[in-house]
C-alpha cells in the first residue's frame, strides 16, 4: 500500500459522496433517527433558520453557543434565532477582556460553554452507516460544545455524508499523511446515554440528553 | 488490585443463592446477549469482519514489539509523551510522580481496566489526590467500594435501590427513586468533577500504531469530558491494546461495539491524536500514554495462551457464558470475569491461587461463538488445565491432588483393557445395585458423590452394548 | 506519517484456527452412500446406555447399513483430558485409535466423543507425528451419527412416526464443537405425528460439562434448574438430545423432581419411530 494508493482512495470516496449525496443523506435521515438524533429535514438555507429556531422555542432554549462552521453563517442562523429571543453567540469570539489573550479566555469559554442551554454546530463529516456525526475539534469548534450543553443542534449538508466508518477512516488517514489531520475526532452517534442503572436508558447523564440533526438539501 | 482468586467457589456459592444477584444477572441473556445476536444478523459480512478482526489482531500481536515500537515513535511526534511500565507499580509510579509535579489535587477516570489491575484510585488516596470515576456504572461501585461485575456493565449487580442509597449518602441524604433521578443526581455530582479536574485518566480501547492515535468508545460521554476539560490527560493500556493502521478501526470498532452491547455504533467515538492544537478552545496541554504489560508477556511468550492477547475487551464472552450467568463477575476474584477472565486471571496473577478458574466451564463454546475476534478461549482453558495438573514448568504452580491423581490412573488403568472395562462396571452395578431404587442412586460413590447432592445417579446397565451386541450377532448367525 | 499495508487479511495469510470442525472429508465414498460402518458407541452408552447403541444398529440396519462394533473398544480419552491430564487421556486415546484405525466410515452416538476426536486429538498429539497421522486418518472417518445419517446417507425422511410430545435440547459440543445442528432438527423434523415443542434457550448448556458436574456441583446444578425449567415449560413428555452424558444429567434431575418426562437419545426417537417399518426387533 503506497502512498499513491491512500491518496486514490480518498478521491473515490470523495466521488461517491459527491455521486450519492441524495442517497446518502436519506441512509442518514434513517439511521440517525435510529442512533437517536432527532431528524429534521430542510431544503433551503431558510428553512434551516427556521428549524433552529422551532427547536430552540420548542426546547425553551435561552442561551446557545455556536461554532465557526461556515454553513452556519451561509444561513443566517444567528439572526432567525436573535428573532426568536435566543442570545446565541460564536464561542470563539467570547472574550475576557480587550487583550482575547486565550488564556484568559479559556476560563470564560468553560463557564460559558457548561451554563449554555444549547450548542449548535456544523459538521465535518456524517456517516450514513451508523447516523453519526463527525467534528474534528480545532479553532472554532470547541470539544466542549456539543457536550457540555444538554441540548446539541448539528446542521448537515448533503454532500458532506461518507457512506461508512471505512470511508471515513481512509479519508483520516489521507489528511494525516498530508500532515493535516485535527488533534482529535469525535464521533457523535446520539445523545448521552447510561444503562448502568438496572439497565434502563436514560439520555443526557454527562453529555446532551437531546440532539437535533437538521439535514440541509 | 490484589487478585481473590482463592475464593472462586465460596463468592460463586453465595451468589447463587442471592435473588437480588441472580435477577441482575438473569437479565444478561435478554439484554446483551441477545442484542449482540441481533446485531450480527443485521450486520452485512459480519463473519466476515470477524475473522479480518481476528486476523488483525493475530498479526498485531505476532509483531507486538514492532507495533508499540511506532506507535510510541507516533505519539511523541505529536507531542504526546509515553512510559513503558512493566508492572503496576512502575506505572503507579509514573502516574503519581506527573499527578504530584504538575499540583494535581483531583483526577476524573474514564473506564479502564488496566487502572483496576494498578488499584490507581487507591494509590491517588494514599497520595492525598482525589480521583473520581466519571463512567456512571464505575462511579457506583466506588461509591460502593467494589470492584467491577461486568467488563462493560461494572455495577450490573446493584439493584436500583443500592444506588439510591449510595448516591443519597454523597448527596447528603437527598434519596431519588427513579433511573432517571438518579441518573441526574450522579450528573450533578459528577459535573463538579468535570469542571475543577486537573488531570484526567483514561483507559484506551485501541491504540493506532499508524499515527499514534488512540480512540476511547463511550455512550455516557465521560471519554470525551475527560479528554476535553482537565488539562493533563493520561491515558493507560494495556499493551496488546494496539493496532496497526487507521483503516483498521472501522472493522474494529464495528465488531467491538456491536458485540458489547449490540448497538450498531456507541453514541461517542473519540479519536485522540495528541494533545490539543495551541488554538483550540478547549482540551488538554498534555497527553500521557502508559503502555503497561504487567504479566502480558508471559501471556505473549507462551505460543498457547498468545491468543488471549487478541481480546478487546468487548464482554460477549461473559454474555454468553452459562456459567458466569450463574456465578457473576466477583467470583472471579480479579479485574476481568467471565471465560477471558478465567484465561488471564490465572496468568497473570498465579496459576496456583486461581487453579479453580480454568475448571470454573463446560467447555460448551458460547464463548468462542460469541467472540468478535474468534478467539479460541475453551482450548485455552483446556490448556490451562493442563498446566494446573501436570503441564505448568514451573512445579510450585501446579496443583493435583494425590486423590485426584490416583482417580485419572486408576481410569487409565480401567479404559485400558476391555475386560478391566467391563469387570468395573458389572462390578459397581452388583455393589450399587441393593442401594438402588428403579435402577437410580439416590447417593453415589467417590469420585462422583457430588453428582448426587441434586441429581440421581443411574446404575450401570446390566449387559454391556457389546454383550448385546455379541449376543444379537450369534442370534442372527444361529438363524442362518 | 509512515504507512501501514492495510486490510491485514489480505496482506498477510494467518492460518485459520480449525476450531470448528468441517464435515469430515472422506476420500473413500464415492457416489453411492456407504453400506459397512464401524460402531463407536461410547463408553457412557455401553456400560450405562446400552440402548442407545441398540438404536444406532437398528436405525442404520434397516437403512442397508451393515454395523461392525470393534470389540476392544473402550473410551476416547475425552474425560481425563478435559480435566487437564494428558498423559492419561493420550495413553487411552492411542488404544482407541489402535482399535479404529482401519477403513470405512465410523459412527458414533455423542458429539462431544466425535469432536475429541477430530477437533482435539490432534492438540493432544501435536508433538507425535506418527500418532498425529494417525488421528488425522481416523478423524476424517469418524462422524456422529445425526450428521452420518444426513451427510452421508442423504437421510432427511425414514418415514417413521411417532405420536408423542418432544422437546430437543442441543448439545454443546455438537451443536458448537461440530457444527451439526440442522442434520438432527431435520431429522426430528420429518417424523410424522410428533409435536415437537419450542425449547426456550435450547442452545444454552444444560450444565453438565463431564467432570464439571462433580467438581463443580453448586454451578452445575444451577444450569441444571434453568434448563429443566424450561424443559418443563414445554409440557413435552418426551425430551431429546444427543450426548448420554447431557441425557444422564438431566434425566438425574428430573428424576430428582419427581417428573415423568423421559430424557431419550435422538437414535432411540428414531428407532422407535421406524421400527414399524420392519418386522425386526432389536434384543
Amino acid at each position: 500500500m503506497s502512498r499513491e494508493d491512500v491518496l486514490d482512495q480518498a478521491q473515490r470516496v470523495r466521488s461517491v459522496m459527491a455521486e450519492r449525496a441524495g442517497d446518502l443523506l436519506e441512509s442518514l435521515a434513517e439511521h440517525a433517527a435510529i442512533a437517536g438524533w432527532i431528524v429534521h429535514r430542510a431544503g433551503t438555507a431558510e428553512n434551516v433558520a427556521d428549524v433552529a429556531a422551532a427547536i430552540c422555542r420548542n426546547a425553551g432554549i435561552k442561551t446557545a453557543l455556536r461554532s465557526t462552521h461556515s454553513v452556519l453563517e451561509q444561513v443566517k442562523i444567528d439572526s432567525s434565532l436573535h428573532s426568536g429571543g435566543v442570545d446565541i453567540r460564536v464561542m470563539e469570539r467570547l472574550q475576557a477582556g480587550p487583550g482575547n489573550e486565550v488564556e484568559t479566555n479559556r476560563g470564560v469559554l468553560r463557564r460559558a460553554v457548561f451554563s449554555a442551554d444549547a450548542g449548535i454546530t456544523g459538521g465535518d463529516y456524517a456517516i450514513a452507516e451508523t447516523g453519526t456525526l463527525v467534528l474534528h475539534p480545532r479553532r472554532g469548534v470547541s470539544r466542549l460544545l456539543s457536550l457540555a450543553p444538554p441540548r446539541h443542534i448539528a446542521v448537515v449538508e448533503r454532500g458532506t455524508v461518507l457512506p461508512s466508518l471505512d470511508e471515513l477512516f481512509v479519508l483520516e488517514r489521507e489528511s494525516m499523511l498530508r500532515g493535516a489531520s485535527a488533534a482529535s475526532m469525535n464521533l457523535i452517534s446520539g445523545p448521552s446515554r447510561t444503562g448502568d442503572i438496572e439497565g434502563t436508558i436514560v439520555t443526557g447523564i454527562h453529555g446532551p440528553l437531546e440532539v437535533h440533526m437538521i439535514l440541509f438539501g | 488490585m490484589k487478585p481473590q482468586t482463592k475464593e472462586f467457589r465460596r463468592v460463586a456459592a453465595k451468589t447463587m443463592v442471592d435473588p437480588r444477584l441472580q435477577k441482575a444477572l438473569e437479565g444478561v441473556y435478554n439484554g446483551f446477549y441477545k442484542g449482540r445476536i441481533a446485531a450480527a444478523e443485521a450486520t452485512d459480512r459480519w463473519e466476515e469482519q470477524r475473522e479480518q478482526g481476528r486476523a488483525i489482531k493475530e498479526h498485531t500481536i505476532n509483531h507486538l514489539d514492532y507495533y508499540l515500537e511506532l506507535l510510541a515513535d507516533n505519539v511523541e511526534k505529536h507531542g504526546g509523551r509515553v512510559f513503558f511500565a512493566a508492572d503496576v507499580d512502575a506505572a503507579n509510579k509514573y502516574v503519581i510522580d506527573l499527578a504530584l509535579s504538575r499540583s494535581v489535587k483531583t483526577v476524573i477516570k474514564s473506564k479502564s481496566m488496566v487502572s483496576e489491575e494498578m488499584g490507581l484510585n487507591h494509590v491517588f488516596e494514599q497520595n492525598g489526590i482525589e480521583s473520581v470515576e466519571t463512567d456512571l456504572g464505575e462511579y457506583i461501585i466506588q461509591l460502593a467500594g467494589e470492584t467491577p461485575y461486568h467488563l462493560i456493565a461494572p455495577a450490573i449487580h446493584k439493584s436500583r435501590d443500592q444506588v439510591s442509597d449510595l448516591l443519597a449518602a454523597k448527596a447528603g441524604g437527598e434519596r431519588k427513586e427513579r433511573a432517571e433521578d438518579l441518573t441526574m443526581q450522579a450528573r450533578a455530582q459528577l459535573r463538579e468533577a468535570f469542571q475543577k479536574a486537573d488531570m484526567s485518566v483514561t483507559g484506551v480501547n485501541f491504540a493506532v500504531a499508524e499515527s499514534g492515535s488512540i480512540v476511547l468508545v463511550t455512550n455516557e460521554g465521560n471519554g470525551r469530558m475527560a479528554t476535553s476539560a482537565p488539562r493533563i490527560h493520561v491515558a493507560c493500556m494495556g499493551m496488546e491494546k494496539v493496532v496497526p493502521s487507521v483503516q483498521d478501526l472501522g472493522t474494529m470498532l464495528r465488531i467491538l461495539i456491536r458485540s458489547a452491547t449490540g448497538q450498531r455504533i456507541s453514541s461517542y467515538v473519540t479519536m485522540i491524536n495528541g494533545p490539543r492544537a495551541p488554538e483550540e478552545e478547549d482540551g488538554p496541554e498534555e497527553f500521557h500514554l502508559v503502555i503497561v504489560d504487567n504479566g502480558r508477556s508471559k501471556l505473549l511468550a507462551d505460543p498457547a495462551l498468545r491468543e488471549a492477547l487478541n481480546c478487546i475487551r468487548c464482554g460477549a464472552c461473559m454474555n454468553a457464558c452459562p456459567v458466569y450467568r450463574k456465578v457473576g463477575g466477583h467470583s472471579y476474584g480479579w479485574v476481568y470475569p467471565g471465560p477471558i477472565g478465567a484465561i488471564v486471571t490465572p496468568a497473570l496473577t498465579g496459576l496456583k491461587q486461581g487453579k479453580d478458574l480454568p475448571y470454573a466451564s463446560t467447555l460448551c463454546g458460547a464463548c468462542r461463538e460469541a467472540c468478535p475476534v474468534k478467539i479460541d478461549l475453551p482450548r485455552m482453558l483446556l490448556e490451562l488445565r493442563g498446566q494446573v495438573t501436570e503441564g505448568h514448568p514451573d512445579p510450585t504452580q501446579r496443583s493435583s491432588s494425590f486423590a485426584e491423581r490416583i482417580v485419572w490412573k486408576a481410569w487409565r488403568f480401567g479404559m485400558s483393557s476391555r475386560g478391566r472395562f467391563d469387570l468395573g462396571a458389572r462390578a459397581a452395578r452388583a455393589v450399587l445395585k441393593p442401594l438402588s431404587v428403579g435402577g437410580w442412586l439416590r447417593r453415589s460413590p467417590p469420585p462422583v458423590s457430588g453428582w448426587t447432592s441434586s441429581r440421581d445417579f443411574p446404575l450401570p446397565a446390566s449387559e454391556s452394548f457389546r454383550a448385546k451386541f455379541k449376543r444379537r450377532q450369534s442370534k442372527r448367525a444361529g438363524k442362518k | 506519517m509512515p504507512l501501514i499495508g492495510h486490510v491485514i487479511a489480505q496482506r498477510y495469510d494467518s492460518d485459520t484456527l480449525s476450531y470448528m470442525s468441517a464435515t469430515p472429508n472422506n476420500p473413500s465414498l464415492g457416489v453411492s452412500p456407504p453400506t459397512r460402518v464401524s460402531l463407536f458407541v461410547t463408553c457412557l452408552v455401553d456400560q450405562f446406555y446400552p440402548q442407545v447403541g441398540e438404536s444406532v444398529v437398528n436405525v442404520l440396519e434397516r437403512l442397508g447399513v451393515d454395523v461392525d462394533f470393534p470389540e476392544g473398544q473402550t473410551c476416547c480419552g475425552q474425560p481425563a483430558f478435559n480435566s487437564g491430564y494428558r498423559s492419561d487421556a493420550r495413553a487411552v486415546a492411542k488404544r482407541f485409535l489402535g482399535i479404529f484405525d482401519g477403513d470405512g466410515p465410523i459412527v458414533t452416538p455423542s458429539g462431544s466423543c466425535a469432536a475429541m476426536v477430530r477437533n482435539f486429538y490432534p492438540e493432544l498429539f501435536h508433538d507425535e507425528p506418527a500418532e498425529l497421522e494417525r488421528a488425522n486418518r481416523v478423524g476424517e472417518r469418524l462422524y456422529e451419527f445425526s450428521e452420518f445419517m444426513v451427510d452421508m446417507l442423504g437421510q432427511t425422511d425414514l418415514g417413521g412416526s411417532i405420536d408423542e410430545s418432544v422437546a430437543y435440547h442441543r448439545c454443546c459440543h455438537l451443536l458448537r464443537e461440530l457444527g451439526v445442528d440442522a442434520q438432527p432438527s431435520s431429522l426430528i423434523q420429518s417424523i410424522r405425528g410428533l409435536d415437537i415443542r419450542p425449547l426456550e434457550r435450547s442452545e444454552v448448556c444444560c450444565g453438565f460439562g463431564g467432570a464439571f458436574a462433580v467438581k463443580m456441583p453448586d454451578v452445575s446444578t444451577a444450569m441444571l434448574d434453568e434448563k429443566l425449567d424450561n424443559v418443563l415449560n414445554t409440557g413435552a413428555k418426551t425430551l431429546v438430545a444427543g450426548d448420554t452424558g447431557c441425557i444422564m444429567h438431566m434425566a438425574g434431575g428430573l428424576r430428582r423432581r419427581g417428573s415423568n418426562v423421559q430424557v431419550i437419545h435422538l437414535a432411540e426417537l428414531l428407532d422407535r419411530a421406524t421400527s414399524a417399518n420392519t418386522a425386526e426387533r432389536s434384543i
